[in-house]
C-alpha cells in the first residue's frame, strides 16, 4: 500500500491541474458545436479567477465566490451573444476583444476594490475549497456533457446548429435560440473554470494567473476533435504535461539526461499544430463554425 | 463630369466615411474609457491630461512614442497584409518573438568587422525572413491543409516563446546573467539614436517601417499582386477563373504579412534592449490587432492608428506615478473599447435604425 501512495498523489495532481482545463474545454464545446468560435476562453476563465475571488474575499463566503464567477460568465456570455449572433461580429475578433477586456480591465477593477492591481488578498481556509471540488465538477461536466450531446434532443440540435442550422429550421427550431443557450452555458462554465483556480487550487487571485489556461483548453477541444470524451482526455495529458514539467525543474532522469522543461511545456500546442496539418489523424471542424446564421 | 472622375468622388466618400467611424470609435473608447475612469474614484479629465503629459509632455516622451510607433507600424501592417486575403493573423506575438531572437544572435554572434549598414541589414534581414517562416507555418497550415490559422498562429505563439526560452538557455545565454538572455551586440549591431529625444530610443528604423507601409500602399492600389489579394478576397472563384491561385495568394499574403513582425522584433533588440530577453515582445504583437482593425487595413489608416495607440500606450504609463487610483492598464481597456466599437458599430446603426447602410466590413 504505501508504494501506491506517490503513484495516487501523481495521479491527484494530474487530475488537479486538469480539472479547470477540462472545465474551461467542455464549456467550449459547446459553443463550438453549436457553430461559434470560442477564443474567448482566456479572459472567461480570468474574469472567472478575479470574480469568484473578489466576492469570496468580500463576502467571507466561499460559495458566494462561486455564485458570482457564474455570474459574472452568464453576463460576459450575454454579451458575446448579442455581439457575434446578433449583431454577427467577427467571432475572432469579439472573441479577442474579451481577452483584452479581462487583461486591461480585471486589473484597474482589482486596484479599485483592494488598492493593489496585481492580486487580491489571501482568502482564509474556511472560505476555500479542497481541490476535490474541481476534480468533482470536472467529472460530472463531462458526464452530463456526454449524455447530453449523445442522448437528448438537445445535444441533436446543438450539433445541426453547427452542422446544418437551416435544418433545424426547418423542423420549426430556431438555431439561433440553440446557439445563445451554447453561448451562455459556455460563458457560465469557463467562469466557473477560472473560478477554480482561484479559489479551490490557489488562495487568491494573482495577476494574469490563467497563463495560457484558457488557450490550452482550446488546443484540447481541437485535439479531442469537439467530442466530450477525447476532449477530457487530451485535458488529462496536457495536466500531466504540466505535473511532468513541475516535477522535472532542475533534475535529472537516470543516465544524465536532461529534458528541457521550456520544451516539455510546449508538447500539448506541438500536438495540435501536428494535428492541424494532418498527422495525427483528421480533425474535422463543425462545417458551419464561425459562420453567422 | 468623367466616369473616372466619379468612381473617386465614390471612393473619396466611402473613405470619409470609414474615416468618420474610425474617429468615432476612438471616441467612444475615450467615453468610455472615462466612465471607468469616474467610477474607479478619479477625475476623467484629470486622467486624459496625465496620458497627455505622459505621450507629449518632454522630448524623451516623444521618442518612446516614435519607438512604440515604429513597433507598432511594423506589428499593423502583419495583421493588415493578411487580412487583405481574409486571413486573421493572431500570430504577432510569437512572430516578433522569433524575429527578435534572430536579431538579437546575428547581433550578437554576426561578423562585427563589417561596416554598420551591412551589420544592421543583415540582422534586420535575418530577423524579417525569421518572422516570415514562423508564420508561413500558419500560411501553409491555412492554404494547403485546410486548417484553421487563427489556431495554428495561437499555437505558434505559445510555441515560440517555448522553443526561444530553450534556444536562448541552451545555445545563447549570456554567461554573466542570470535570466535567459542573449549577450549584448557590438555597437555595429546597434540602431543609432536621434540626438533630439534625450536617449529615447527613437530611430530610423522609424523611417524603414513607413517605407514598408508605402510599399503595401503601392502593392495594394497600383500592382497585380493587390489586385490578386482583393480578387481572392472578395471572390475566391472569380480569381480561379482570371487565373490565379487563392492559395497561393493567401499563403504569401500571410508569410509577408508575418515577416513584417521581423522589423518589430528586430527594432526592440538593435534598437532599445541590445540583447534578446524572453519577454522582450511583451503584449506588442497582440496590439498589432487593434492598430489594424482601427485603421481599416489600410497602410494610411495602419500608420496614423499606430501612432494614436503609441501615445496612448506609452502616455498611461505616467498613470502609475500620478494617480492613486488608476493605472497603466487602464490603455488595454480603452484600446478593447476601440476595437469593440469599431467592428459593432455598423451592425448596431443598422439594427438599430433598420436602414443605414454603407458597405461590409
Amino acid at each position: 500500500m504505501t508504494e501506491l501512495m506517490p503513484l495516487l498523489e501523481i495521479i491527484l495532481a494530474i487530475l488537479r491541474n486538469a480539472s479547470p482545463l477540462v472545465i474551461a474545454a467542455t464549456a467550449a464545446l459547446f459553443c463550438e458545436r453549436s457553430g461559434i468560435i470560442q477564443i474567448s476562453l482566456e479572459g472567461l476563465m480570468l474574469f472567472g479567477a478575479f470574480a469568484g475571488a473578489a466576492a469570496a474575499n468580500y463576502y467571507g463566503i466561499g460559495v458566494l465566490g462561486l455564485v458570482a464567477a457564474i455570474g459574472v460568465g452568464f453576463v460576459l456570455g450575454c454579451i458575446y451573444g448579442v455581439l457575434v449572433i446578433q449583431l454577427k461580429v467577427d467571432q475572432i475578433i469579439a472573441g479577442t476583444v474579451i481577452n483584452m477586456l479581462a487583461w486591461g480591465g480585471i486589473p484597474v477593477i482589482n486596484k479599485a476594490l483592494f488598492d493593489s492591481s496585481a492580486s487580491t488578498p489571501a482568502l482564509g481556509l474556511e472560505e476555500r475549497f479542497s481541490s476535490l471540488l474541481p476534480i468533482s465538477i470536472a467529472i460530472f461536466t463531462v458526464g452530463f456533457t456526454y449524455y447530453l450531446i449523445h442522448d437528448t434532443s438537445y445535444g441533436l440540435r446543438l450539433t445541426v446548429a453547427g452542422e446544418k442550422p437551416e435544418a433545424l429550421q426547418a423542423v420549426g427550431v430556431n438555431p439561433l435560440y440553440v446557439r445563445w443557450s451554447a453561448v451562455v452555458v459556455s460563458g457560465v462554465l469557463a467562469a466557473l473554470g477560472g473560478a477554480t483556480l482561484s479559489i479551490c487550487l490557489a488562495s487568491n487571485y494573482t495577476r494574469n494567473m490563467t497563463a495560457g489556461r484558457g488557450f490550452m483548453a482550446l488546443a484540447a477541444l481541437i485535439l479531442g476533435k469537439w467530442r466530450p470524451l477525447p476532449t477530457f482526455f487530451a485535458c488529462i495529458l496536457f495536466g500531466a504535461c504540466e505535473v511532468l514539467q513541475m516535477k522535472m525543474q532542475g533534475s535529472q532522469l537516470p543516465g544524465g539526461v536532461t529534458i528541457p522543461s521550456q520544451l516539455v511545456q510546449i508538447v500539448p500546442y506541438v500536438l495540435t499544430l501536428l494535428l492541424l496539418i494532418g498527422f495525427v489523424g483528421a480533425s474535422r471542424a463543425p462545417s458551419k463554425l464561425g459562420k453567422p446564421f | 463630369m468623367s466616369s473616372l472622375g466619379w468612381r473617386q468622388f465614390v471612393k473619396f466618400r466611402l473613405l470619409l466615411t470609414e474615416a468618420i467611424l474610425a474617429l468615432m470609435a476612438v471616441g467612444v473608447g475615450i467615453l468610455m474609457g472615462g466612465v471607468l475612469v469616474w467610477i474607479v474614484g478619479e477625475d476623467p479629465v484629470k486622467a486624459i491630461l496625465i496620458i497627455f503629459e505622459g505621450a507629449f509632455g518632454t522630448a524623451y516622451d516623444l521618442g518612446m512614442v516614435l519607438y512604440f510607433a515604429t513597433i507598432l507600424i511594423a506589428t499593423g501592417l502583419s495583421v493588415a497584409i493578411p487580412s487583405q486575403t481574409g486571413n486573421f493573423n493572431i500570430g504577432a506575438e510569437g512572430q516578433t518573438l522569433m524575429g527578435a531572437l534572430a536579431a538579437g544572435v546575428v547581433g550578437a554572434y554576426g561578423p562585427a568587422n563589417l561596416p554598420h549598414g551591412t551589420c544592421l541589414t543583415l540582422a534586420i534581414l535575418a530577423a524579417l525572413l525569421a518572422s516570415g517562416l514562423w508564420g508561413a507555418i500558419a500560411a501553409a497550415i491555412r492554404s494547403y491543409r485546410g486548417g484553421h490559422e487563427v489556431i495554428a498562429s495561437i499555437m505558434l505563439n505559445f510555441i515560440a516563446a517555448g522553443v526561444s526560452g530553450w534556444l536562448v538557455v541552451t545555445y545563447f545565454q549570456a554567461p554573466d546573467s542570470q535570466n535567459p538572455e542573449t549577450i549584448t551586440v557590438p555597437e555595429v549591431f546597434q540602431l543609432h539614436r536621434f540626438d533630439s529625444f534625450d536617449g529615447a530610443p527613437a530611430t530610423m528604423a522609424i523611417f524603414i517601417a513607413l517605407a514598408f507601409a508605402f510599399c503595401f500602399w503601392l502593392v495594394l492600389e497600383r500592382m497585380r499582386p493587390g489586385f490578386v489579394m482583393k480578387a481572392v478576397k472578395q471572390s475566391p472563384e472569380a480569381a480561379i477563373v482570371a487565373g490565379y491561385s487563392p492559395n497561393k495568394a493567401m499563403f504569401w499574403s500571410f508569410t509577408i504579412g508575418s515577416a513584417m513582425c521581423g522589423l518589430a522584433g528586430a527594432v526592440m533588440v538593435l534598437g532599445e534592449s541590445w540583447r534578446f530577453r524572453l519577454e522582450i515582445s511583451d503584449g506588442f504583437g497582440f496590439l498589432g490587432i487593434p492598430v489594424a482593425l482601427l485603421g481599416r487595413s489600410r497602410p494610411l489608416g495602419v500608420v496614423l492608428s499606430a501612432f494614436l495607440f503609441a501615445s496612448l500606450h506609452h502616455g498611461s504609463s505616467l498613470l502609475d506615478i500620478e494617480s492613486t487610483k488608476i493605472g497603466r492598464d487602464l490603455a488595454q481597456v480603452i484600446e478593447a473599447i476601440v476595437v469593440l466599437s469599431v467592428v459593432s458599430m455598423v451592425p448596431l446603426l443598422r439594427f438599430m435604425t433598420g436602414k443605414f447602410s454603407t458597405r461590409d466590413r
